[in-house]
């Protein structure tokens, strides 16, 4: 008597889940559920073959011209310090951005047009302006600008573009980035960056010319 | 001329040959004429000449998917049709992600199984279709996926989808865009498809998944295009399509009326269906009867029980007594995660269950809905079917080949727990069919009457004939073949009524992979129903390599193994190249209903995690497989009294 | 059928594309009507074309109300484009530029597809094209099989006795009490290297290669063990039939007519434009004079 009493009582619930249920998408497949992996694959649709900036990354680091692949670097969504560690991950990609600009800024950055920099891993964008003293950089930008050209690249070569190993035309040339957008806002940003020095070239530079004036004041 | 009286002058032939050797040396080569003199039945001197049964097994994948299946898509596939039926070919061409890719042999058949739910629709969206666009569903999409929260995007379709309120310009039946999608389809294969050389298959996948459970299955098209394009791919939501199998062999029935041509459903991934994919009771709410067991015999006489997502033959809580039953399995939950495997689900999931519970239904119905041969196939998502073990090109885009795929997480519901790591998706599987020719008719005939068995990925030979007068001479015969055909029924066949006081034997033969590892033994794996009504199962250790002696538990020790995990390799030191034996069921009662397969082991090889871990320099996880063993399974032959 | 004749004239082929191209100039940006215009024509051309693409698709040319359901879908599209112009939609957006340029292709892609090509332009690039698909050379063989894994270290020993049996018995010699029992074929009719390889592994084939047909050889070595062969025939590959080429030959001209009709369309339709390539301002150069790019370290 009383097992029937609970089974009415809990029929509506019951009910209301299995419409719930039945009315659940008939489009899954598994791994759809992850959005970050989505995240990536329709990137590669938006701006095609975005996806084989991956593998130029892992042939460079086979190759020796970025640091070599580290699985423990990896950040997975489910793993319990996954906060933690994406915000440490972010942390080291803002310094490296900056270091990254300060070695633009010095190439002279008054013409190139807008561009957005998304890193596949993490699909971060970091967006870049010209302005009246230099790029105007904004990180953690929601996404690309209207009118953005767009710089489909990964973290390990910003890393290595920060620490001067890299420059970003030989970056380009491995095809470690990709531009996509206009066919004059493509030209614009990529003679922009093969103009780019090393950062590690263009901050000594700032150094020896900092000296330089030093020298001349004394 | 019948089998009696050639099975007589090959005897003869067989006996008297000797004497003819024999004097080889000193007279002299044995004159032609006078040989068909001696036996004017012979017909040819070449033996394979004039033979009408197959003579070589033909290998394909029966469910590929590529950029047009919206999963595939999401996932980053941008490969299409064409592009996977160039690589089936043996064509060299570039991966997804940019990778040049090749199979290491071309295969010979293949069929393109995109999901007939939103065929083509990423494609179309990304490529900037005005129409799409213009709605502020599509436009969103758009730029959610523009800007890298593709994933927000995709769950919005999916929930949409299910609401079905989507915008104009979406690929639903009947609409231009999926016109265009499965016609692209269909051309891909016309344009593909060369008889006698490699046969490209016109189908499509029929997706039901209500609740996250699996009960997906593979159409296929035994005709053309003009035939298939006087219909389009059944869906799975109202008022087009629907989720419930009863509803696609309706659709399967006007389908053959409408086109004048034949088609055939597989199903695959019982694994996931959390107890659904072999109802005994009911089924959607009616009772499983005899019409429905007739209509699942008729539209489904195969069952893809290896692929990506596991292999799904046997579960060692189903079989603790089989060794071999803990292989590639995925028993985690249903195929989103949502809802976790219990136990009581098992039973009604995997192939060797099954076909015990079609012997009880056969009981009580008169047909048994479960009489399938068995086939593997790769549900790989990128358009490369590429299941072998040193060129594993992942199920994903995102899985194919780079460091990350031996350490990422695949997919992971928080909620419940069910968590899948790429390392764990399987490099399986091929569907091996034994047919007379390399045409579409031939391939689905043979599909039709279940002359097919299954691989995990090795293109072993495998012959298995069921009949009452097979002898241990038989084994040593030059041509078993024509031996099995003649003196019996081959894989998929039927044996019945069991003449007085005989018991089935069987011929069963296994050639390697020509390019690939030993054998370490044949297994027949004998289901039954017993007196009391109930069924069991038994494997049975039929050949093996060396001279290994069952031991006292009745266990056949293991080959051993060769492999150097970190170097990824394997040497054909142990195991043998070929293995034949006739066998006799030692308790056969011809009372009782039961069937017979037989389940071909190799030898240990590296598994992909290995290759990868050597190329790649990537420490796998400590709880990663790095070695397995490649396995056959053929269609079974069934006994009725 | 009228229409179907009508349909293969050359002449209605490149009205067909003058049609579509005069309406997607006169309605397109490019300084003329423009986006405001509210006038929409769709001519013989453009109807005959959705005609021939559903006859393509369902083998039967279109009713009249599904025809009127085409052509409604065209006009739907057409509005949506202008709309979509006129809103900016397509300014500077990549995607749907491309896209554009895609539906102007397509135009040009379904003419070359709507007529197929006659028997002479298949046959003119079979002539050109014929060695690309030369018909491997074809083998003939029987085969005994001497396992190893059965004999052991007396394999070869035992190979190279059965190899003089096979010798003095000759071509016809009977196999069927040498060697050991295979699920490999004894016989193999006439058989390209491929299948060869297939069915022995790969590379098999080309070890027949220095065998001469008629004289039993080896041992030749496979995955499966040593094997003694005869080449009873070899024939010379060769020139296919073209009949038998001639679905790949319609697949690819149909291509090629394709990217030449592009290409053509491209070049005529340049000279109607002035390209100048504008360069920007010189970037501005470091107060020390130091070149960019020479590292210090």
């Amino acid at each position: 008597m009383k097992r029937r009493k609970l089974a009415t009582r809990a029929l509506p619930t019951v009910l209301l889940l299995a419409t719930l249920l039945a009315s659940a998408p008939a489009v899954h497949a598994c791994g759809l559920e992850n959005p970050s992996s989505v995240n990536v694959g329709l990137l590669n649709l938006a701006y095609p073959n975005a996806l084989h900036v991956r593998t130029a990354i892992w042939i460079a680091q086979r190759d020796g011209v970025l640091a070599p692949f580290d699985a423990a670097a990896m950040v997975e969504p489910q793993s319990p310090d996954f906060l933690l560690r994406q915000m440490s991950l972010l942390r080291g990609i803002q310094g490296q951005f900056a270091a990254l600009k300060a070695g633009m800024d010095a190439s002279g950055a008054r013409e190139v047009p807008a561009f957005s920099v998304v890193l596949l891993g993490v699909v971060l964008w970091t967006r870049f302006e010209a302005g009246d003293t230099g790029l105007n950089m904004t990180v953690h930008a929601p996404g690309p600008g209207g009118d953005d050209v767009v710089v489909v690249t990964d973290a390990p070569v910003i890393a290595a573009l920060a620490d001067g190993r890299l420059t970003p035309a030989e970056a380009r040339r491995r095809g470690l980035m990709r531009t996509y957008g206009t066919v004059q806002g493509v030209q614009g940003v990529e003679r922009f960056l093969d103009g780019v020095a090393s950062v590690k070239s263009a901050a000594a530079e700032r150094f020896v010319a900092t000296m330089t004036d030093r020298i001349r004041t004394d | 001329m019948n089998k009696r009286r050639f099975l007589t002058m090959s005897i003869a032939a067989g006996l008297l040959l000797p004497a003819f050797g024999a004097h080889a040396q000193d007279a002299g080569a044995p004159d032609k004429a006078k040989l068909e003199k001696a036996f004017p039945a012979k017909p040819n001197f070449s033996p394979y000449a004039g033979r009408n049964f197959p003579t070589m097994p033909l290998f394909g994948d029966t469910h590929l998917h590529t950029g047009f299946s919206m999963d595939a898509g999401a996932f980053g596939a941008r490969l299409t049709p064409r592009d996977a039926y160039k690589f089936a070919r043996g064509e060299e061409i570039t991966s997804n992600s940019g990778q040049p890719v090749k199979l290491s042999r071309p295969l010979d058949f293949l069929v393109v199984a995109d999901h007939s739910d939103g065929m083509g629709f990423f494609p179309l969206l990304m490529s900037g279709d005005p129409t799409l666009l213009a709605t502020p569903q599509g436009r969103q999409w758009y730029d959610l996926i523009r800007g890298g929260k593709g994933g927000e995007a995709a769950l919005d379709i999916i929930r949409s989808f299910g609401q079905q309120k989507l915008p104009t310009g979406f690929p639903l039946p009947g609409t231009p865009a999926y016109r265009n999608a499965w016609g692209e389809t269909i051309k891909a294969a016309e344009a593909y498809n060369e008889p006698g050389r490699f046969t490209a298959f016109i189908g499509f996948e029929w997706t039901s998944n209500t609740g996250g459970n699996n009960l997906h299955r593979n159409v296929i098209f035994r005709g053309n295009g003009t035939q298939a394009a006087l219909v389009e791919p059944y869906t799975t939501l109202p008022p087009f399509g629907s989720d419930n199998p009863v509803d696609l062999w309706k659709y399967m029935a006007a389908t053959q009326d409408k086109t004048g041509t034949e088609v055939l459903a597989i199903a695959h991934n019982g694994n996931m269906s959390n107890g659904r994919m072999f109802p005994m009771v009911e089924a959607f709410g009616k009772k499983i009867d005899r019409e429905y067991a007739q209509n699942r015999a008729r539209w489904e006489p195969l069952y893809e029980m290896t692929q990506t997502k596991g292999t799904g033959e046997a579960h060692p809580f189903l079989s603790p007594n089989d060794e071999f039953a803990d292989f590639e399995l995925w028993d985690k939950g249903n195929l989103d995660g949502s809802v976790p495997k219990t136990r009581d689900m098992l039973e009604f999931e995997y192939a060797r269950s099954a076909l015990k519970i079609g012997l009880r239904l056969e009981d009580v119905l008169g047909v048994n809905p479960y009489k399938f041969g068995m086939i593997g196939s790769s549900d790989a998502h990128t358009g490369l079917a590429a299941m072998e073990e040193d060129n594993f090109f992942g199920k994903t885009a995102p899985q194919e080949p780079s460091p990350e795929r031996m350490t990422k997480v695949f997919f992971a519901d928080p909620k419940t727990g069910v968590k899948v790591m790429d390392w764990e998706v399987g490099a399986s599987g091929y569907a091996a069919v034994w047919a007379t020719e390399n045409t579409r008719e031939a391939i689905f005939d043979a599909m039709k009457r279940r002359e097919t068995y299954a691989t995990t990925g090795p293109r072993m030979a495998v012959r298995f004939f069921g009949g009452w007068d097979f002898a241990a001479a038989d084994a040593s015969n030059r041509m078993p073949a024509a031996v099995g055909y003649a003196k019996g029924v081959p894989m998929g066949g039927d044996l019945a009524k069991a003449p007085n006081g005989k018991a089935p034997t069987f011929l069963v033969a296994a050639l390697k992979d020509a390019i690939g590892a030993n054998l370490d033994r044949i297994q027949v794996v004998k289901g039954w129903v017993d007196k009391d009504g109930r069924t069991q199962e038994k494997v049975y250790d039929v050949v093996w390599s060396g001279n290994r002696k069952p031991g006292a538990d009745g266990k056949l020790p293991p080959v051993g193994n060769t492999v150097d995990v970190a170097n990824a390799t394997w040497t054909n030191t142990i195991g043998a190249p070929e293995l034949i034996t006739v066998w006799k069921d030692p308790q056969f009662d011809p009372k009782q209903r039961a069937f017979y397969y037989a389940r071909v082991i190799e030898i240990p090889t590296p598994r992909w995690t290995a290759y990868d871990a050597k190329r790649f320099g990537v420490k796998p996880l400590p709880e990663t497989r790095m070695v397995l063993q490649e396995r056959a399974y053929t269609a079974p032959i069934w006994y009725t009294p | 059928m009228p229409l179907k004749s009508l349909l293969r004239e050359p002449l209605l082929h490149f009205l067909a594309i003058g049609a579509a191209l005069f309406l997607y100039f006169h309605f397109s940006g490019g300084g003329s009507a423009g986006p405001g215009s509210t006038r929409i024509a769709i001519g013989a051309g453009q109807v005959a074309h959705l005609e021939a693409g559903f006859t393509r698709t369902w083998s039967r040319p279109p009713t009249e109300v599904e025809l009127k359901g085409l052509i409604d879908e065209w006009v739907r599209e057409e509005i949506a484009v202008r709309e979509a112009m006129s809103a900016g939609l397509d300014r500077d957006d990549t995607v749907i530029r491309r896209r554009l340029r895609q539906k102007f292709e397509f135009l040009v892609e379904d003419a070359a597809e709507a007529i197929p090509p006659t028997d002479d332009e298949l046959k003119a690039w079979f002539a050109l094209h014929a060695d690309e698909y030369r018909i491997e050379p074809r083998l003939a063989l029987r085969q005994v099989f001497v396992s190893r894994d059965r004999r052991g270290a007396a394999a070869e020993a035992d190979a190279a006795a059965i190899l003089k049996r096979l010798a003095a018995a000759g071509p016809e010699a009977g196999t069927d009490i040498l060697g050991d029992a295979t699920m490999l074929p004894a016989d193999l009719e006439l058989a390209p290297r491929r299948d060869i390889d297939r069915t022995f592994g790969t590379g098999f084939a080309k070890q027949l290669d220095a065998i001469e047909p008629g004289t039993w050889s080896g041992p030749i070595r496979s995955g499966y063990g040593l094997h003694l062969v005869l080449v009873r025939e070899r024939v010379e590959g060769g020139l296919p039939a073209f009949e038998a080429v001639r679905p790949i030959a319609l697949r690819e001209v149909v291509a090629e007519r394709r990217k030449r009709q592009l290409a053509a369309l491209y070049d005529g339709l340049l000279r109607k434009y002035t390209v100048v390539l504008e360069r920007p301002a010189a970037p501005s150069v470091p107060a020390s004079g130091a070149a960019p790019g020479k590292g210090g370290s």
